[in-house]
């Protein structure tokens, strides 16, 4: 079922384009000389989709996975940094852009009980987009919205139901049938899961395949689950405290050297086995409370910090070829030594990966 | 020697012929239909389903709880020689937070926000008589210290808003485990917390289940979690358990139609997903036949499943199934989105 390696990224101009990104969310000022709830939410965030690809942000809840699909949609202001819509500069707030960017670039978000509008039947729901972006009425709409329920496996008799009437899992198909509405390119899938039931999960995640498959339609996919994405993204970017710390394919990210904190999150993936994985180590125990903002920002809490370097030092881009970069001090073969594949059963005879092994000559 | 042998084996709760009614659309609905359980002492029991399938209620009505709306209709559920369900209030109340503990899905609605952690948790010994003033409060330090809350002075007079989801959990399982019960029913603990945070709870119950010698009923869809730190599970659907075995056995050889559906429909880092096998449809009260409710959805069904109901029976050792078929579809257990002999079912 995984497509990796066969992602599409023949024409030149990526779809979406991130450059440099940088969002602050200003917090509140409860003194003149005081402010209170101050984050940088992302920080230098950089990376590209291309048409009919899947690209996914992983990561902790707070590490502005969120904040980067809001930002690229322009629900919250980027302080810096572009989002680049065809080669096209669109950093401004949704109100400002065009209603062809608009259309084109569509936003599906976790929570479909308050995404809905529950004073609306589905039918108005969807037909909304339609009269909007389409100028369709009348017959023409109510067709094309039965079109759009039967993508998303719903029949008709949806059309008159509110969002109160349905199960969390038929809301969520009708806010992607909405998204879907404005025959978007793009489709920003913010946590769309999570809420679901894992047969429900299922049903939604072979609707985006299929979607994909007939409409080369490309995704921003964020989630929390590293299961859904190792095998519905093409290529993945793992974000920790709004700074990216590992990018690339999908099987290469997920496959020995990672960076320390894919790693981590790789661990707690539980496998369906029945074995018992490994303890963390203690610095990985941490609470993420105090972030370092000079040096690498994921310091606090890595189990292979260097004194001295980590904290104080910016990390650079280490680059493994076909788009694998790591930003971290350690070298690769040092990260590569004692990692082990994390997507495969452990069992007692599995040796060690040999470092030699995973690193790409480039 | 023999009666400590006897302790040893004798389940710490007894649930028997359970079935719980709410009141929807102007009629009584069966939301829990005949559930049978037992928990074993030190015993982790998951509950899984998908929402909506009554493991909840079950979960409530381990604490002698009726939800709004609903009624229980028979059964009894027996703890430490009473039945929860024949109690009245005052006597639920010495029971509940002393005896069986609970720890809900979502800490932050369920700690009081205008008390600080440390008072919760000595409100909690102190409601039920276990300790008092000083005393209580060393006791909720110590139980800080044992959930792993880092620095337990600091966290004792915080509130909880100044606290990580994770720990929020990590104090109210320092409520649940404060009167040393013999039980604690947990519901969906671990949804809503990231992975990592999830893991390391996850590690905490199974720590803490040997410490204290509790016996845990834990109630989740992540079947994850579940493998990560169950004994047994009991899988439901609509209201009936349909499968009970223990962990690795059910996820090495699940044998309800519905089992290998679920199983075959999470998503796993190790193996790509088998929509061959996974569910279809969704769980629907309105058309449930006479015979097996998982009939409608399941691809090996025939006449003979939609008219009599299975019992759930013996398909191994300490493995309950409650499907006609189990037998040949356990012999073949590649078999898809086929009927047994062979036509495809769309």
């Amino acid at each position: 079922m995984s497509h990796s390696g066969t992602a599409p990224m023949a024409s030149a101009e990526p779809l979406l384009t991130v450059a440099g990104m940088e969002v602050v969310y200003r917090g509140r000022r409860v003194w003149p000389w005081k402010t209170v709830g101050r984050v940088r939410a992302v920080s230098d965030l950089s990376f590209t989709i291309g048409r009919g690809e899947t690209f996914a942000l992983v990561g902790e809840s707070g590490s502005g996975k969120s904040t980067v699909a809001r930002a690229v949609q322009g629900l919250v202001p980027v302080r810096s940094g572009q989002v680049l819509f065809e080669g096209r500069d669109v950093t401004r707030p949704i109100g400002r852009r065009d209603s062809l960017v608009k259309k084109r670039m569509q936003i599906v978000f976790q929570n479909p009980d308050a995404s809905l509008n529950p004073r609306h039947s589905v039918a108005t729901i969807i037909g909304r987009p339609l009269a909007v972006f389409h100028n369709l009425s009348g017959a023409e709409r109510r067709s094309r919205t039965s079109d759009l329920l039967a993508d998303a496996q719903l029949d008709e008799g949806y059309l008159r139901r509110m969002p109160g009437q349905l199960s969390g899992g038929e809301r969520q198909r009708v806010a992607i049938a909405r998204a879907l509405a404005a025959e978007p390119e793009l489709l920003l899938c913010d946590e769309i899961l999570s809420a679901l039931d894992v047969s429900v999960q299922a049903s939604i995640i072979e609707l985006l395949h299929k979607l994909q498959r007939e409409r080369s339609l490309a995704y921003l996919f964020i989630s929390h689950d590293l299961s859904v994405v190792r095998w519905l993204a093409h290529r993945v970017a793992v974000l920790f405290a709004g700074a990216l710390c590992e990018t690339g394919p999908v099987d290469r990210v997920f496959q020995p050297p990672y960076h320390p904190y894919t790693e981590s999150l790789l661990m707690a993936v539980p496998l369906l086995a029945g074995v018992r994985r490994p303890l963390p180590s203690p610095a990985a125990e941490a609470e993420p409370e105090r972030i370092n903002q000079i040096g690498c920002l994921y310091a606090h809490r890595c189990p292979r910090r260097i004194p001295g370097i980590c904290d104080s030092v910016a990390p650079p881009v280490q680059r493994l070829g076909a788009g694998h970069e790591i930003r971290c001090h350690v070298p690769i073969g040092e990260l590569a030594a004692g990692q082990r594949d994390l997507t495969v059963r452990i069992t007692s005879d599995t040796p060690p990966t040999r470092p030699a092994d995973c690193i790409e000559q480039t | 020697m023999s009666t400590q042998a006897e302790n040893e084996s004798k389940p710490v709760i007894r649930v028997a012929g359970l079935s719980v009614e709410y009141w929807t659309h102007r009629r009584w609905v069966e939301v829990v239909s005949g559930v049978e359980l037992s928990i074993g002492p030190r015993e982790i029991l998951g509950l899984a389903g998908e929402s909506g399938c009554g493991k909840s209620t079950v979960a409530y009505a381990l604490l002698g709880e009726r939800r709004p709306g609903s009624r229980i209709r028979s059964g009894n559920i027996l703890f430490e020689g009473r039945d929860l369900l024949r109690l009245g209030d005052p006597e639920l109340r010495k029971i509940r937070g002393a005896r069986i503990g609970f720890v809900p899905q979502n800490p932050t609605a369920s700690l009081t926000p205008s008390m600080s952690c440390g008072a919760q948790i000595v409100e909690v010994l102190a409601f039920h008589g276990a300790a008092r003033g000083g005393e209580a409060k060393a006791a909720a330090l110590d139980l800080m210290g044992q959930v792993g809350l880092p620095d337990a002075a600091a966290t004792f007079v915080k509130y909880p808003h100044q606290l990580s989801g994770g720990q929020q959990q990590r104090v109210v399982i320092a409520m649940a485990l404060a009167c040393r019960p013999a039980l604690i029913v947990l519901d969906e603990p671990t949804t809503g917390l990231d992975v990592t945070t999830q893991w390391r709870i996850l590690r905490l119950l199974s720590e803490l289940r040997d410490r204290f010698q509790t016996a845990l009923l834990y109630v989740s869809h992540d079947l994850g979690a579940l493998a990560e730190i169950c004994d047994r599970i009991a899988v439901m659907y609509a209201g009936k358990i349909v499968e009970v075995a223990p962990t690795a056995e059910l996820f090495k050889a699940p044998r309800h139609p519905y089992s290998r559906g679920l199983l075959a429909s999470v998503p796993r880092i190790d193996s790509p997903p088998e929509r061959r096998l996974a569910l279809r449809g969704t769980l629907k009260r309105e058309d449930m036949p006479a015979g097996c409710r998982f009939a409608p959805r399941c691809d090996f069904a025939e006449q003979a499943c939609r008219e009599r109901e299975p019992l759930l029976g013996l398909a191994g050792e300490a493995h309950h199934v409650a499907c006609r078929r189990w037998r040949e579809l356990a012999a073949r257990p590649d078999l898809g989105r086929e009927s047994l002999d062979g036509a495809h079912v769309a």
